[in-house]
C-alpha cells in the first residue's frame, strides 16, 4: 500500500466517524423529544431509549 | 477515627474469616488459571514461569472485585448501611476500614497464589524473593483502595458484579503492571528493577486513597 | 452557565466550514513533510483528535468536581456529555494513530506508550458511560460517575508512566516521534489551525450532546410525574 492510501484511509475513517456521531446525536435528540411529547400528551407508554431506562431498584 | 477504622476493619475480616467463600473462590480461580494456561500454551516451563506473576496478579484483581463486592453487599443487607453511616463520627472511617480489611485479605490471597505458582511451576526463587511479601502488601493496598472506592459509589445496583470489572480494571492497569513486573523482578533476583515499580504502586495507592478520603462522603452516602 | 453556552457553542455551519478548511489545506495545499512525506498529513487529524480527547475528559473532571461540590445536575450532564464526545475523539485518535503506525513503523499496534495510554483512557471512559447507563437512580448515577470521572482523569499520569516503563523494559522506541523539533513552520501552523478547528467542532458536538442529555432528563422526569 502506498502512503497516499494510508492518508486517505485515515481521513475517511476519522471524518466518517465524526459525521456518523453527529448524525446519531441529531437522531437521539429527536427521539428523546418525541418521547417527552408522547408522555406529555397521554402519559403514554415509553417508546424510546430515553424513557425506557430501568426504574430504580 | 482510628478506633472506628480498626473496629470496622476487624468486622470485615471476621466476616471473611467465618466464611471465606470469596477468598477461597479467588485462590481456586487463580490456581485454575495457572493450570489451564499451562494446558493452553503447552508445557514449556520457561514460558509458564514468565507469565506466572502476571497471571497471579490478574487473579488478585478479580479477587479484589469479588471480595470487595461481597463485603459491601453484607454492609447493605437489611439497610444496615444507613445505620452504619449514622453511627460513625467521621464517614471516612468507613472507607479507610474497608480499605484496610480488603488490603489484608488480598495480601493473604496473593501470598497463597504466589506460593502455589512457585510450587506448581517448580520455580527456584532467589533469596531476595522474600521482598515479595512487603511488595505484595503494597500492591494489595493500591488495589484495595481503588476497589473499595468504586464499589462504594456504585451503591446497590443489581448489575454491580458485572460492571465493577468494567469500571475497575482499566483504572488499576498501573497497579497490575507494577505488581507483575516487580514480582517477576524479585523472583528473578533483580531487586533494583523492582524499586521504581514499588514507587508507582505507592503513587497509585496514594492517589486512590487520597481521592477516596476526599470524595467518599459525597459519593457513597446511602440513597 | 446557559449564557456561557450561548457564547461558546458555534452553529453547525461554522464547525463544518472550519474543519473542512483545515482538512482541505492539510490534504492539498500544505507540502508533504521532508522526513515523513505524505504520511505526516495524518497528524492533522490525529493530533487535534488527541488534544480534544484530553480536553473533553478534562471538562468531565471539572464538571464532576463541581457536581460533588454543589450537587448541580447540570454539571453532571456536562460531565456525561463531554465524556461521550471525548470517547468518540479518543476512538478517532486510536484509529488514525494505528494507521499512521502501520505506514511508518510497518505494524498496526506497537504498544507505543502514548497510544497505549490513550487506549486505556478509551476503556476507562467506556466504563464510565456503561456505569452511567446501568444506574437507574438519577442521584446515584450522578455520584458514581462523578467519582469515576475524577479518579479516571487523575489516574492518567500514573497510567502513562506505567506503560512507558513497561514498554521501555522490552524495546526502546526507535522511530521518529511526531513531536520532532525539526517540524516546519508551515506544518506547525497547519497543525495549530487543525487543533483550533477541531475545538470548534468539539464545542458544537458538546452543545448538541448537552441538549440530548437535558431532553432525556426531562423525558424521565415527565415519565415519573405521569406514572
Amino acid at each position: 500500500m502506498n502512503d497516499v492510501a494510508f492518508v486517505a484511509g485515515a481521513y475517511l475513517v476519522a471524518l466518517g466517524a465524526l459525521a456518523a456521531y453527529a448524525a446519531t446525536l441529531v437522531r437521539r435528540l429527536r427521539a428523546a423529544r418525541a418521547a417527552r411529547a408522547a408522555i406529555d400528551r397521554r402519559g403514554a407508554t415509553p417508546t424510546t431509549e430515553a424513557a425506557t431506562q430501568p426504574q430504580a431498584n | 477515627m482510628l478506633s472506628d477504622i480498626l473496629v470496622l476493619a476487624k468486622k470485615d475480616l471476621r466476616i471473611e474469616m467465618r466464611s471465606p467463600s470469596a477468598a477461597i473462590g479467588a485462590i481456586t480461580l487463580g490456581v485454575i488459571g495457572l493450570i489451564v494456561t499451562g494446558l493452553a500454551t503447552g508445557p514449556d516451563p520457561v514460558r509458564l514461569r514468565t507469565i506466572a506473576p502476571g497471571l497471579a496478579w490478574l487473579a488478585v484483581l478479580y479477587a479484589a472485585i469479588v471480595v470487595s463486592e461481597r463485603l459491601d453487599r453484607v454492609d447493605r443487607t437489611d439497610d444496615a448501611f444507613s445505620d452504619l453511616w449514622l453511627s460513625v463520627r467521621d464517614r471516612r472511617a468507613i472507607f479507610a476500614g474497608k480499605v484496610l480489611a480488603l488490603a489484608l485479605i488480598l495480601w493473604m490471597i496473593t501470598l497463597a497464589l504466589l506460593v502455589a505458582a512457585v510450587v506448581l511451576l517448580n520455580m527456584a526463587p532467589s533469596p531476595v524473593a522474600v521482598a515479595v511479601v512487603p511488595l505484595a502488601g503494597l500492591a494489595s493496598l493500591a488495589i484495595a483502595t481503588g476497589a473499595a472506592l468504586v464499589t462504594a459509589v456504585m451503591g446497590s445496583s443489581s448489575q454491580r458484579i458485572l460492571l465493577l470489572p468494567v469500571a475497575l480494571l482499566p483504572l488499576l492497569v498501573p497497579a497490575l503492571l507494577a505488581a507483575s513486573q516487580a514480582t517477576a523482578a524479585l523472583l528473578e533476583g533483580r531487586p533494583e528493577a523492582a524499586l521504581p515499580w514499588s514507587g508507582l504502586l505507592t503513587a497509585q495507592a496514594a492517589l486512590f486513597g487520597g481521592l477516596g478520603l476526599l470524595v467518599y462522603e459525597a459519593g457513597a452516602a446511602p440513597e | 452557565m446557559t449564557s456561557l453556552r450561548r457564547v461558546l457553542a458555534p452553529p453547525a455551519l461554522v464547525a463544518v466550514v472550519a474543519v473542512a478548511t483545515v482538512i482541505g489545506l492539510g490534504l492539498f495545499v500544505i507540502p508533504p513533510d521532508r522526513l515523513q512525506g505524505q504520511v505526516q498529513r495524518i497528524m492533522y487529524v490525529h493530533v487535534p483528535s488527541a488534544w480534544i480527547a484530553y480536553l473533553a475528559f478534562f471538562v468531565t473532571l471539572g464538571a464532576s468536581i463541581r457536581y460533588l461540590w454543589r450537587r448541580d445536575l447540570g454539571a453532571d450532564r456536562l460531565a456525561a456529555a463531554s465524556a461521550e464526545v471525548g470517547l468518540v475523539f479518543t476512538g478517532v485518535t486510536i484509529v488514525t494513530g494505528t494507521i499512521w503506525g502501520k505506514a511508518t513503523w510497518g505494524i498496526w499496534w506497537d504498544w507505543d506508550p502514548r497510544l497505549t495510554t490513550t487506549a486505556l483512557l478509551f476503556l476507562i471512559y467506556a466504563g464510565y458511560l456503561l456505569i452511567r447507563a446501568s444506574l437507574a437512580d438519577r442521584v446515584r448515577r450522578a455520584r458514581a460517575s462523578a467519582v469515576i470521572g475524577i479518579v479516571g482523569f487523575a489516574n492518567v499520569p500514573i497510567v502513562h508512566f506505567s506503560v512507558l516503563w513497561w514498554r521501555s523494559l522490552h524495546q526502546p522506541p526507535t522511530v521518529i516521534r511526531p513531536g520532532d523539533p525539526s517540524i516546519d513552520h508551515l506544518l506547525l501552523a497547519e497543525l495549530l489551525a487543525s487543533v483550533l478547528a477541531f475545538t470548534v467542532l468539539f464545542l458544537y458536538l458538546l452543545d448538541r450532546r448537552l441538549d440530548l442529555e437535558r431532553a432525556r432528563d426531562e423525558a424521565d422526569q415527565a415519565l415519573l410525574v405521569s406514572s
